[in-house]
């Protein structure tokens, strides 16, 4: 069983950009060709499939959370068999929890669930509806099944809800007038059994929770902690190893998993887990009047786009470039800030302006775009604003200019089409995105921030 | 009379390994494949009164985790890049009969680890260890995104070869 050194090259080249997420589809399809043809290749396919699977769970690490999360703790030696030949035993304690906490979450559920099944059952079960269902939007019930939600869908104790892609929103709604937003690339799933019990898998969640019964507080699991809140409102972003929490109303008592640490956060209050040895309860300043990232000191995290620190503006030392990405049926490159939906990044003002110094090594137009919430990260609502005027783009090739915009000449989109009406005074921006649709254009950006006050006209100035 | 939850737990954490490189391998993305086996793992837990206990824990798991790939791919968006129908039929079937190598691998792979150069193994560990992103891996180590693709490329080869080496002579 063998296959040519050619044949192998060009299939672990390949490999190499399916697992790095990278792969066109014809890339893949090429993958499969390759595969299906030969049964050597198929066996080095499972192999290089095998040896990243392994290297994600040696290095980022599943066993033990398992328990922690269910709550059972089991004997030394029930672990230490169940952990198996080859486990880790030099995790950074802080990574063994982070790379497991997705299987946290879903033990989190199966915790909950398994209270769901030996409880005594509610008379009449509990459904939560649906509504303001934008983009794609989708249901699973408990036994795995997805379809779209509709706009009158109705959600089962057990089932998930995920929002699919920026732009992608929706409100659940209890019977006792508890509210829960999700947008942008988020799931959730949802058990009321006397109790609510929420986990949120990755995501943002803007909650708008109504008092809970004394002594069932509603319980909200996120990969790396658990929230109990009997009613209040606030807004929390998760991901694998990081939490952030804002509190605009009332208090709610967050735990770390990983280590038990516990701590109050009151209205006006926040706190981030991301894996420090202590968590610090901080005040919530929510969305400055100005903004500005630079790329100075790499990539901020969760930037989308490449960290290029060659051919760059008069004494910067980093910027960034667009990098590939599919949108609907469209490949663009785009380099973008997508995180801030708990802090935001900029509040609108009527002289608010956004300056983008940049250059294109294949001149075209762009198009920049910012998303705003209310100035209440608890509220749940957004709107997209474009700004794409062919006049001002493109510069000459590699040459560095700084666009000046004023924000009042963004178009803000309504009932899906973007609107000659200008954001709305007073909201707080979550997201900002640069872009260009393919070909590739060489959009690197050096600098990009907003300010009060500017010339009230758009801008175009060539770098020195 | 209840079901152990730490019975689940135990036999859940026996074979993890087992499902998450099937998952990676039926679906080809690992980041697919963790959101499966979320997914999957909840699956189990509520039909774990379904599995009759001293049966094979390791097949029934993959069997769900199969059926809950399928679910998967069925409600997937079309905008994301994805195996055909055959090739994931066909992987399935390959990696059903063949689960239990997946520990074989991840005991090769962790002797081959340690051969690693130092320089090589602090790629692997930003990578994986730190999940760090190639972006921030170029600016970590000074190089393009592009010398990161290759340095990963190169040490996965490595690896892959060390872990065949390996594996075939304890055949």
């Amino acid at each position: 069983m063998a296959l040519s050194d050619e044949s192998n090259a060009e299939l672990l080249e390949l490999l190499e950009l399916l697992r790095e997420e990278r792969a066109t589809q014809e890339q893949v399809g090429r993958i499969e060709a390759i595969v299906l043809a030969d049964a050597a290749a198929m066996h080095i396919y499972m192999r290089y499939m095998a040896m990243t699977a392994s290297l994600r769970h040696r290095l980022q690490g599943l066993p033990g959370l398992v328990e922690s999360a269910v709550g059972h703790r089991l004997d030394e030696g029930a672990a230490k068999g169940a952990a198996g030949v080859g486990a880790v035993q030099n995790r950074r304690p802080w990574r063994w929890v982070a790379g497991g906490l997705a299987m946290a979450a879903a033990l989190g559920l199966v915790a909950v669930l398994w209270s769901n099944r030996s409880g005594p059952r509610p008379a009449a079960e509990t459904t939560i509806s649906l509504s303001q269902v934008t983009g794609d939007v989708r249901i699973i019930t408990d036994d795995g099944v997805s379809q779209p939600a509709g706009p009158a869908a109705t959600l089962r104790s057990g089932g998930t809800v995920k929002t699919i892609g920026a732009g992608s929103s929706v409100v659940l709604n209890y019977e006792d007038g508890t509210r829960l937003a999700l947008v942008n690339d988020s799931s959730v799933t949802c058990v009321t059994n006397g109790r609510k019990s929420v986990v949120l898998h990755e995501g943002i969640i803007s909650a708008q929770v109504a008092p809970q019964p004394a002594g069932k507080p509603l319980i909200l699991t996120t990969p790396a902690t658990k929230i109990e809140v009997l009613g209040t409102q606030f807004a929390l972003a998760a991901s694998m190893d990081r939490t952030e929490l804002n509190v605009s109303q009332g208090r709610v008592r967050l735990t770390r998993v990983s280590d038990g640490q516990t701590v109050e956060v009151a209205q006006g209050q926040g706190v981030v887990t991301n894996g420090e040895a202590t968590m610090t309860v901080h005040e919530a300043a929510g969305a400055g009047e100005t903004w500005s990232q630079d790329f100075e000191a790499g990539l901020p995290k969760g930037w989308v786009g490449a960290f290029v620190t060659e051919g760059l503006a008069g004494g910067s030392k980093g910027a960034v470039q667009a990098v590939r990405e599919t949108s609907g049926d469209h490949i663009i490159y785009i380099t973008a800030s997508r995180h801030h939906w708990v802090d935001g990044l900029f509040t609108i003002h009527d002289d608010s302006h956004l300056h983008i110094t940049f250059k294109m090594q294949r001149p075209d137009w762009l198009n920049v775009f910012f998303s705003t919430r209310g100035a209440d990260a608890t509220n749940p609502t957004w709107a997209l604003h474009i700004f794409n005027e062919v006049p001002y783009w493109p510069p000459k090739p590699g040459e560095w200019r700084t666009v000046t915009i004023p924000l009042s000449k963004f178009r803000r989109k309504r009932d899906g089409v973007f609107r000659n009406e200008p954001p709305v005074l007073g909201e707080a921006a979550y997201s900002v995105s640069v872009s260009a649709v393919e070909p590739d254009r060489g959009l690197v950006i050096d600098r990009i921030w907003v300010t009060r006050g500017g010339p009230g006209a758009v801008k175009a100035e060539v770098l020195p | 009379m209840g079901i152990d939850p730490s019975e689940f737990v135990k036999l859940f954490i026996r074979h993890e390994r087992r499902i998450l490189a099937y998952l990676v391998t039926v679906l080809g993305s690992a980041s697919e494949a963790e959101d499966v086996m979320q997914q999957t793992c909840v699956v189990l837990w509520t039909k774990f009164d379904e599995f009759e206990a001293g049966s094979d824990f390791a097949a029934w798991a993959i069997r769900t985790a199969y059926l809950t790939a399928r679910n998967h791919l069925r409600a997937k968006s079309r905008s994301r890049v994805r195996f055909s129908q055959a090739m994931f039929e066909a992987a399935a079937e390959r990696a059903a009969t063949r689960h239990a190598e997946a520990d074989a691998v991840h005991d090769a792979l962790g002797a081959c680890l340690e051969k690693l150069p130092a320089e090589d193994r602090e790629i692997i560990r930003h990578r994986y260890e730190l999940d760090a992103s190639v972006q921030a891996m170029a600016g970590q180590f000074n190089k393009s995104v592009h010398a990161v693709y290759r340095a990963l490329a190169r040490v996965h080869g490595a690896l892959l070869r060390c872990v065949n080496t390996r594996l075939a002579a304890e055949e």
